[in-house]
């Protein structure tokens, strides 16, 4: 049997202090940066794997930052006129100069813009090492974009050039697009991207006229899978981690019943990856930033429900999940059989079935789990078992087991269902995936 | 909604198109040869050993020396299309069009377990050096866009090159329509001792209607139409791996796949298309310009180096399609004329 | 009798690792929980009275050994069917372990439910007859069961698992119609790509009523469409795999996993290579399986002219996308992932073509029309990833199966 971790021992005691005491910038939402007018620079970087590898990286930096995988999420207003400067910062190996680097903004009418210093490419504008290039475009539909490298984007995206924009809708923030139908109260980024290290290291030690690479080009076989540019259980760390200075971008979603959130799940590597989300169906209400929609207005009467979310390399898909436990069977918040501290009320006020608080599925109210659970002799946990079948309680576990989950939540893999993109390198688990957190009513979320 | 798609050849006027569609089931009678040729990339490399189809020169001699995929052919709505196929090759072919119903004849053998397998979809041409005939027909055409393609051993003889695009109509809100017809060369299994396996297929040449962008230079041209005037992009994977066309510009609105009409076309700039799959897309060109239309799944290499694979510039002339429109420097995917 | 249970405590012996013979005198963990049963066999004999909407099952985890079409001898990980063995009876552990060691098969048992169904899945973790050095949990995860609570949902990670020896009864109520599928999530890249998956779906509430639909009387449907679109007259299970030989070849040779570079070379259907996957009886059991039958599973579909085919289509391969393509006829696409093809406010979004691309973890529900003249003619279910028509090195496989018209 190979080397296998446990999750709950791969995670930082910071993660567990960091949900115990809600000090830390764990963080609900999708972090980036603002405004109309962005300066991004590509350098190299270091991407940082949990099994202890680290892999050169060409990154979009947020101006004199440092570079990072991915790139800065440009979160933008639906109807700005955008302008990013890019400048070249690339470092190489070799005597040969750095490469000219640029950016495509798929979805976007990008043009150079009428100053600008780049010089003429294949596919866009590029910026010559030490120089720059600027772009703009106005941001005239809301939903979820990525920009990526357009010079030698088979090399350039796989060496890290790739980043997400959101453009919020006019409607305003909690909406993903201008119809009510898109309203949301939390919402993720899922960028998913996959890597081929052999690609890294040949450009590492030779330069990017490396001939070692070509055969790794012509057919790339990635063996670490990211979201957000972190594989396992790194996902799950708080952002802004210092030991991850190029990756500062977590993927740790939380939220409470009831409430609809919304996932912005790009294409942002080469690979298609099965994107599968447990706990509940979503419903995909956009594609490529536009509506799945019959005709302008109809809101999204063209979305459905799934329960993988095919992502495509280059392409957006924007979804809605709920979770509610409704129509379970038995009271997810136990009964009185169970011990005093489960009563508790359904008060379903205006007649939806539904708790008006909790969201609390009152047809099934005081039902009994129908079945007896074994000792727990006979049983292994996972640290992000509660220790209870029941939501927001915590039960005894033995010693060593369980702790990762301080609010009595419900927890549920978020992960590519390719499942051998769960290992980093030859460790599972790994690679593509993340915990979603359900957490009661009342129970805070970052 | 369900969309009326009309009958053109290439050049054809509407008017000839109306005609066509008022005289009950008019067919396509072609004649083409599946033979061997050779494939230069354009890196330099070695030229790679195919195989394709081509218009049928009446025997197997004189055949032409440069591959490419097999020739366009344009059938009409309701009409037959019916291909007489001759054998160059060195084994049985045969011809299916995935798209297209017909009677298939599976031609089949018993393996050294008693099992019997089928090695073709379909009815064969013997390996007889040309001398026997085959006709295949396909009846009641739906406009769309098909791929055709051996049905024999189809592992080996694809990927060796036996195929070629079907188009059948026009959308009536398209002015023009292109093939884009995607494939792979993997020369490791193009050599004369016929490797069949291709289990561990790693295709090194990534091709749009037979060619690979070189690095460096200025991407293959393909015609895209007037500005203002709407085209239809008829996208064909005839190769193993999935690709996803990209168009750096306008949207596409996506209307059908495998010649069957989407119930509500979507608006995507990419196309998820897969091994076999065949889409239609129209798309409407806003200016006068040369646009990028690659593959996102990154297959832009040649023979490994950067820059170069699936990447066309689609053209959008000034005044009719088929004047070459020189391209002026792609801005962002955006021309300044 | 216990042959098979005689061949663990052989191994124990050769391989003297006394602590695994400690741990499965653990022996009164096999307990099944199913509602008016008293036995334990999760099924009603006798006195025993079946509740209303009630359905259980006993699976057991183990190994085993499959054949590939190729003739390839696979050592598989994977889920047997212990249904029908009563566990309350002086010899009925004994009795549980033997039939569920080296019984393994691939797929997984099938599982099919009625929508308003309570089922009681109990899982028995048997152990490996051929690795005694492990000691590995399994479960069972109801693969895009909505609403899920994550006690029954089957994640190490986020729940709990069950250790060798003992049983853990998971409770599902089935409000939902669809296509969905089943697996282990235990070290899911290695289990998964060991074989332990299977197919499951859950027939409509719908069925038993008429809709006439395109001029034809429909009872069955495979989802509760007011309207007959989903109705058909026969349902196929279509589970597209692959599997490694050499990561199979490694687990059993106790090497270390080669997760990296893992790659498939054989690619199935319903865990058979072509032809293999026409062969319309169980394959004969590989003689190390002590004649206990592991590919039982046949993907032969026949059907007459004029009759609607749901192939209930799902993806458990954990190494790649596969697109799975009709030569001959249309699919007609009317459900992903368990739901209906249908827009919120009611537009169908069904369409036709002839190739889905099936993700793991995806569903598709894609009804064949057969035509009124199709009678006699074979149309064809095949990857249009051509490379994988083969079975390793041997042409004229892989996943690939007939569609017969009587
Ligand atoms: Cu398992
Ligand atoms: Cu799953």
């Amino acid at each position: 049997m190979t080397t296998r971790f446990n999750l709950t021992m791969q995670l930082s005691m910071a993660i567990v202090l960091a949900l115990l005491f809600q000090v830390s910038p764990l963080q609900a939402r999708i972090d980036g940066i603002t405004g109309t007018n962005f300066t991004l620079s590509v350098k190299t970087g270091r991407v940082f794997t949990p099994d202890g590898g680290s892999i050169l990286l060409w990154g979009y930096a947020d101006g004199a930052g440092p570079a990072q995988y991915p790139g800065p999420t440009l979160i933008v207003n639906e109807g700005d006129t955008i302008t990013i400067t890019l400048n070249n910062a690339l470092t190489v190996a070799g005597a040969n100069p750095a490469p000219n680097v640029s950016i495509l903004f798929p979805g976007q009418r990008a043009e150079a813009s009428t100053t600008d210093p780049g010089v003429p490419g294949i596919l866009t504008s590029e910026a010559v090492p030490g120089g720059s290039v600027t772009y703009t475009f106005i941001a005239d539909h809301p939903g979820t974009y990525l920009y990526y490298s357009g010079t030698d984007p088979a090399l350039q995206v796989e060496m890290g050039l790739m980043g997400a924009i959101i453009v919020r809708p006019s409607s305003g923030a909690g909406f993903a697009y201008n119809h009510p139908d898109t309203a949301f109260d939390r919402e993720y980024l899922f960028l998913l991207s996959e890597m081929d290290p052999r690609i890294h290291e040949a450009i590492e030690f030779d330069g990017p006229q490396s001939t070692a690479v070509g055969p790794y080009l012509a057919n790339p076989f990635p063996v670490v899978w990211f979201i957000n540019g972190r594989n396992a259980p790194d996902t799950l760390d708080i952002p802004n981690l210092p030991v991850l200075p190029n990756q500062p971008y977590n993927s740790a979603p939380m939220m409470h019943p009831g409430e609809r959130v919304l996932l912005r799940v790009i294409g942002g590597g080469r690979d298609l990856h099965p994107f599968h989300h447990h706990g509940n169906h979503s419903r995909i209400i956009a594609r490529d930033g536009r509506l799945l929609a019959s005709s302008p207005g109809a809101g999204p009467d063209l979305s459905h429900e799934v329960f993988t979310i095919k992502s495509v390399p280059g392409e957006t898909v924007d979804a809605i999940f709920e979770w509610t436990g409704k129509g379970l069977g038995w009271d997810i918040y136990g009964t009185p059989a169970d011990g005093p501290q489960f009563v508790h009320t359904c008060v379903d006020g205006n007649g939806d079935d539904f708790d008006d608080t909790t969201h609390e599925y009152c047809p099934d109210h005081d039902k009994p789990i129908p079945v007896v659970l074994p000792d727990n002799l006979d049983l292994a946990f996972g640290g992000f078992y509660s220790g209870s079948p029941f939501l927001g309680t915590l039960g005894s576990l033995p010693p060593g087991e369980g702790g990762l989950n301080p609010h009595g939540g419900f927890a549920y893999m978020w992960h590519s269902h390719t499942e051998k993109e769960l290992t980093n390198f030859d460790i599972f688990p790994g690679g593509l995936m993340t915990m979603l957190i359900i957490v009661p009513q009342g129970a805070s979320i970052p | 909604m369900n969309r009326s798609l009309s009958a053109t050849g290439k050049y054809g006027g509407y008017l000839l198109v109306l005609l066509l569609l008022l005289t009950a089931g008019p067919s396509l009678a072609v004649n083409l040869a599946a033979v061997e040729r050779t494939w230069t990339p354009p890196d330099g490399g070695a030229a790679i050993r195919m195989w394709g189809f081509v218009e049928d020169p009446g025997s197997c001699t004189a055949l032409p020396n440069s591959w490419l995929p097999g020739p366009i052919q344009q059938g009409v709505v309701n009409g037959t299309l019916s291909i007489t196929l001759r054998n160059c090759l060195s084994e049985p072919v045969s011809l299916i069009i995935p798209g297209l119903e017909t009677n298939l004849t599976p031609q089949t053998f018993v393996d050294a377990g008693g099992r019997t397998r089928v090695r073709a979809f379909t009815h064969e041409v013997p390996a007889d050096n040309g001398t026997t005939v085959v006709t295949y027909s396909w009846n009641n055409l739906r406009a769309g866009t098909y791929l055709y393609q051996s049905g024999s051993h189809p592992a080996k003889q694809v990927p060796m090159g036996l195929y070629g695009a079907v188009t059948v109509g026009r959308d009536t809100a398209a002015a023009n329509d292109v093939v884009l017809l995607f494939s792979e060369i993997d020369p490791a299994l193009h050599g004369a001792a016929e490797a069949a396996n291709a289990k561990n297929y790693k295709p090194k040449y990534y091709l749009i209607n037979g060619q690979s962008a070189l690095p460096g230079s200025a991407p293959p041209v393909v015609a895209g139409g007037r500005n203002q005037k709407t085209l239809q992009l008829r996208f064909l994977n005839a190769g193993l791996m999935t690709h996803v066309p990209t168009i750096q510009g306008p949207y596409m609105t996506l209307i059908a796949e495998d010649g069957y009409p989407y119930p509500y076309p979507r608006q995507q700039y990419s196309v998820l298309l897969p091994a076999g799959k065949t889409i239609d897309a129209l798309w409407s060109p806003d200016v006068q310009a040369s646009f990028a239309l690659y593959d996102r799944r990154l297959s832009m290499t040649t023979n490994g180096t950067p820059g170069g694979g699936m990447l066309v510039s689609l053209n959008v002339a000034k005044k009719f399609p088929w004047i070459l429109y020189v391209p002026p420097i792609i801005h962002g995917g955006i021309v300044v004329p | 009798m216990a042959t098979g249970y005689h061949r663990i405590i052989m191994k124990i012996v050769l391989t003297g690792s006394l602590f695994f013979l400690g741990s499965s005198s653990v022996h009164a963990g096999v307990l099944v929980q199913c509602p008016g049963d008293a036995d334990g066999s999760a099924t009603w004999t006798g006195a025993e009275v079946q509740p209303a909407h009630t359905k259980c099952m006993h699976l057991g985890a183990g190994d085993g050994f499959v054949t590939m079409a190729d003739g390839k001898l696979q050592y598989v990980f994977g889920f047997s069917d212990l249904t029908g063995i009563a566990a309350n009876t002086p010899t009925g552990t004994a009795e549980i372990l033997e039939a569920g060691t080296t019984a393994a098969g691939f797929p997984a048992p099938l599982i099919v439910l009625d929508e308003g169904d309570e089922f009681y899945l109990t899982l028995t973790n048997i152990g490996m007859s051929m690795r005694p050095d492990l000691f590995d949990p399994h479960t069972v995860h109801f693969h895009g069961f909505p609403q899920a609570a994550s006690i029954f949902d089957g994640v190490p990670d986020a729940s709990i698992s069950i250790n060798m020896g003992s049983s853990l009864t998971y409770y599902f109520k089935l409000n939902n119609p669809g296509t969905y599928m089943y697996h282990c999530h235990v070290e899911a890249a290695e289990h998964m790509q060991m074989g332990m998956l299977g197919s499951l779906y859950v027939r409509a509430a719908q069925n038993g009523t008429v809709f006439n639909y395109n001029g034809k009387d429909f009872n069955k449907f495979a989802y509760n469409d007011g309207d007959g679109s989903t109705g058909y007259d026969l349902e196929y299970p279509i589970q597209i795999g692959s599997f490694d030989s050499a990561f199979h070849d490694a687990n059993l040779a106790v090497q270390p996993l080669p997760f990296a570079t893992m790659f498939d070379n054989y690619s199935m259907l319903n865990g058979r290579g072509y032809p293999d996957t026409v062969n319309p009886n169980p394959l004969p059991p590989p003689a190390e399986n002590g004649g206990k039958l592991s590919q039982i599973e046949s993907t032969l579909i026949t059907a007459s002219p004029g009759e609607s085919v749901l192939l209930r289509i799902s993806n458990l391969n954990v190494t790649r996308m596969n697109t799975l393509a009709t030569l001959g006829i249309p699919m007609r696409v009317i459900g992903k992932d368990a739901k209906q093809l249908r827009g919120p406010d009611g537009k169908n979004l069904y369409y036709k073509t002839n190739s889905i691309t099936v993700g793991g973890g995806e569903s598709y529900d894609v009804i064949l029309d057969i035509p009124a003249g199709a009678s006699g003619k074979t149309y064809f279910l095949y990857t249009t990833q051509l490379h994988y028509l083969s079975n390793d090195a041997e042409q004229f496989g892989g996943m690939m199966t007939e569609i017969r018209i009587n």
